[in-house]
């Protein structure tokens, strides 16, 4: 084979980094690029100005060499940054270096003073680092968008807790006014004929609706407890129609059946509720007309506890019949209960803000502990009955889930 | 076109006449992207759109919307990350024009789908140079122009362009006093 021979330039400008040197160590030939960045190495020792990074050959030696003809060869420059990677190809009479510098970064090549041009146009280092460049580029693209996602996501995040916020402080507010709207149409003092009387409302955030009211009348009074369904401001406004029908109907006939005014109070809830306001609402209540030492009393709510002076036992008296606002009539539910008192008995009528009040258990305060109660307090002056009474539920429950109520009588003949 | 050019698109207009500008190019080109990604390609079409609707929006005819993205590439593409491969392609103008064909031609093995112009330097004398331009698509020469103004600008070389279509391809010729 004949083939060709490279002279010196053509060789330098085809591999602009390579250096041939003689057995002593001393270059004879440079490529072109390399000889601008090393103008040192042509005619001087290679191991003047390079070292072997890799493979491990000490010293500098085509001896040495020559034993790693299948080796990538790392060369450092002994005063600047360049390595050059390559082979080493042994020659009759020298070593020949063929390589290009190692960068895995394009901007390396500024740093050590070389350009696109400087490299031969067969060699690929200049195509790795782009593609490196390219990967870097599409990866940058990657962190920007996922960064603006989360930066999205933050937004949306924040918009959804504000609205949430918002929401909520609604909520409140309407429960403010809804506990407002309660408080306010409560009686503000409670003096009747012939008995003694106390009575306390307290009002939970959650849910509510707790009512009573006392209209005295002449020889006595009429009492009216019981507790609307549902909680905010429907609550608030059916509670106040409870009390403002009762009110009628009380100063229409002071003497009146208690159980066509609860009949009549249905009529005109169930009309409004269900045809006005289009709520499904509904009310337990119990309607007290308290003449002389008689009770007469309809509608379904809680128990009327009565403390009878004479035994000093509690007798717990029920109260039949059916809730308010849920039917058009309840005239045929509808029954009136006849209580007669003695000197010194105490009636005791509360909501289930208290019987139902749970301790950290979960175990209800109940009708037992409420009338052992009473039962022990019962000579006492009757705010301090009612103070006591409140006082306990409040050690056995410290959460208030739900309104509680508790209205108080005495007989004081 | 690669997502890079349209990002560039967008960078231009929204740098300069900002985003609700580039919303309303946006829709009147009909393209509904919020945002290209750099490696993935496009349709050209879709760059044809957007520079059409950009010259109808800005009131400036489109081979002047075309300059001055080619001019703005320039900046863009060095922001962008680029700065380091522009920087091979050499420290002169006339070494960047030298190295312009094998910049493309390189970076078209990262980017498979490219289509990338041809270049060819023929000097002339040492005030002069004539730049080939040969490209698959129709019309872009105007951003060549804009292009070679914004590498006069990054070698802080002033430059004279005259722009000539040959048979086939553009010619530009470039007049200095400092290129030689």
């Amino acid at each position: 084979m004949t083939g060709i021979a490279l002279s010196p330039e053509l060789m330098g400008g085809t591999f602009p980094f390579h250096i041939a040197f003689r057995p002593d160590g001393r270059v004879v030939q440079v490529g072109a690029v390399l000889q601008r960045l090393c103008p040192s190495l042509d005619g001087g020792l290679i191991s003047d100005v390079f070292a072997i990074v890799r493979p491990q050959v000490m010293p500098f030696e085509i001896e040495a060499i020559r034993l790693h003809p299948r080796t990538v060869f790392v060369l450092q420059m002994k005063t600047g940054t360049l390595k050059l990677k390559g082979q080493m190809m042994l020659l009759d009479d020298a070593m020949l270096f063929l390589g290009s510098p190692w960068i895995t970064e394009l901007s390396e090549l500024k740093a050590l003073g070389l350009q696109l041009g400087d490299f031969a146009v067969h060699d690929q280092v200049v195509d790795c680092l782009f593609l490196i460049q390219s990967q870097q580029t599409a990866l940058a693209d990657v962190r920007r968008l996922a960064s603006q996602q989360s930066v999205k996501l933050a937004h949306q995040q924040s918009a959804l807790l504000e609205a949430e916020r918002l929401a909520r402080e609604r909520l409140e507010k309407e429960l403010a006014l809804a506990r407002q709207i309660q408080i306010s149409i409560l009686p503000r003092t409670l003096v009747a004929d012939g008995v003694e009387l106390a009575a306390c409302m307290t009002t939970a955030t959650e849910v509510g609706g707790d009512y009573y009211d006392v209209l005295p009348i002449h020889g006595g009074c009429w009492i009216g407890i019981g507790d609307v369904s549902g909680h905010g401001v429907t609550s608030g406004l059916i509670m106040l129609m409870v009390q403002s029908a009762v009110a009628g109907l009380v100063a229409r006939d002071p003497n009146a059946s208690p159980r066509e005014a609860v009949t009549i109070v249905n009529r005109v809830l169930f009309e409004n509720i269900r045809h006005r306001m289009l709520k499904d609402d509904f009310v337990t209540f119990s309607l007290l007309r308290v003449t002389g030492r008689r009770i007469v009393f309809a509608g379904a709510h809680e128990h009327v506890l009565v403390v009878r002076n004479g035994s000093k036992r509690v007798e717990p008296i029920a109260t039949p019949g059916t809730w308010l606002g849920v039917m058009p009539d309840i005239a045929r539910f509808t029954t009136e209960t006849i209580v007669d008192l003695e000197p010194k008995d105490l009636v005791v009528l509360y909501t289930d803000g208290i019987t139902e009040a749970r301790n950290d258990h979960g175990e209800q305060y109940g009708i037992d502990r409420l009338s052992a109660l009473v039962e022990r307090h019962r000579e006492e002056p009757i705010e301090d009955i009612r103070d006591n009474v409140f006082a306990d539920v409040t050690r056995w429950s410290s959460r208030r889930e739900d309104d509680a109520t508790l209205v108080l009588l005495r007989q004081s003949n | 076109m690669y997502g890079l050019v349209n990002k560039a698109v967008v960078d231009l207009v929204v740098s300069k006449f900002g985003q609700d500008t580039w919303n309303e190019i946006k829709n009147k080109a009909e393209v509904d992207v919020d945002v290209f990604v750099s490696m993935d390609a496009y349709p050209d079409d879709m760059t044809y759109r957007l520079v059409g609707a950009a010259s109808e929006v800005l009131k400036i005819p489109p081979e002047k919307v075309l300059e001055a993205f080619g001019e703005h590439w320039v900046l863009y593409t060095a922001q962008e990350g680029y700065g380091p491969m522009l920087d091979a392609g050499g420290t002169t103008l006339r070494e960047f024009l030298e190295n312009l064909d094998a910049l493309h031609a390189r970076v078209a093995l990262t980017m498979p789908e490219l289509r990338p112009p041809r270049f060819r330097l023929v000097p002339v004398d040492d005030k002069t140079m004539l730049l080939e331009y040969h490209s698959t698509r129709q019309g872009l020469a105007p951003m060549v122009i804009g292009l070679l103004r914004g590498l006069s600008i990054r070698f802080n070389t002033p430059i004279d362009v005259s722009h000539a279509s040959r048979d086939g391809h553009d010619e530009f010729t470039i007049r200095s006093s400092q290129i030689s």
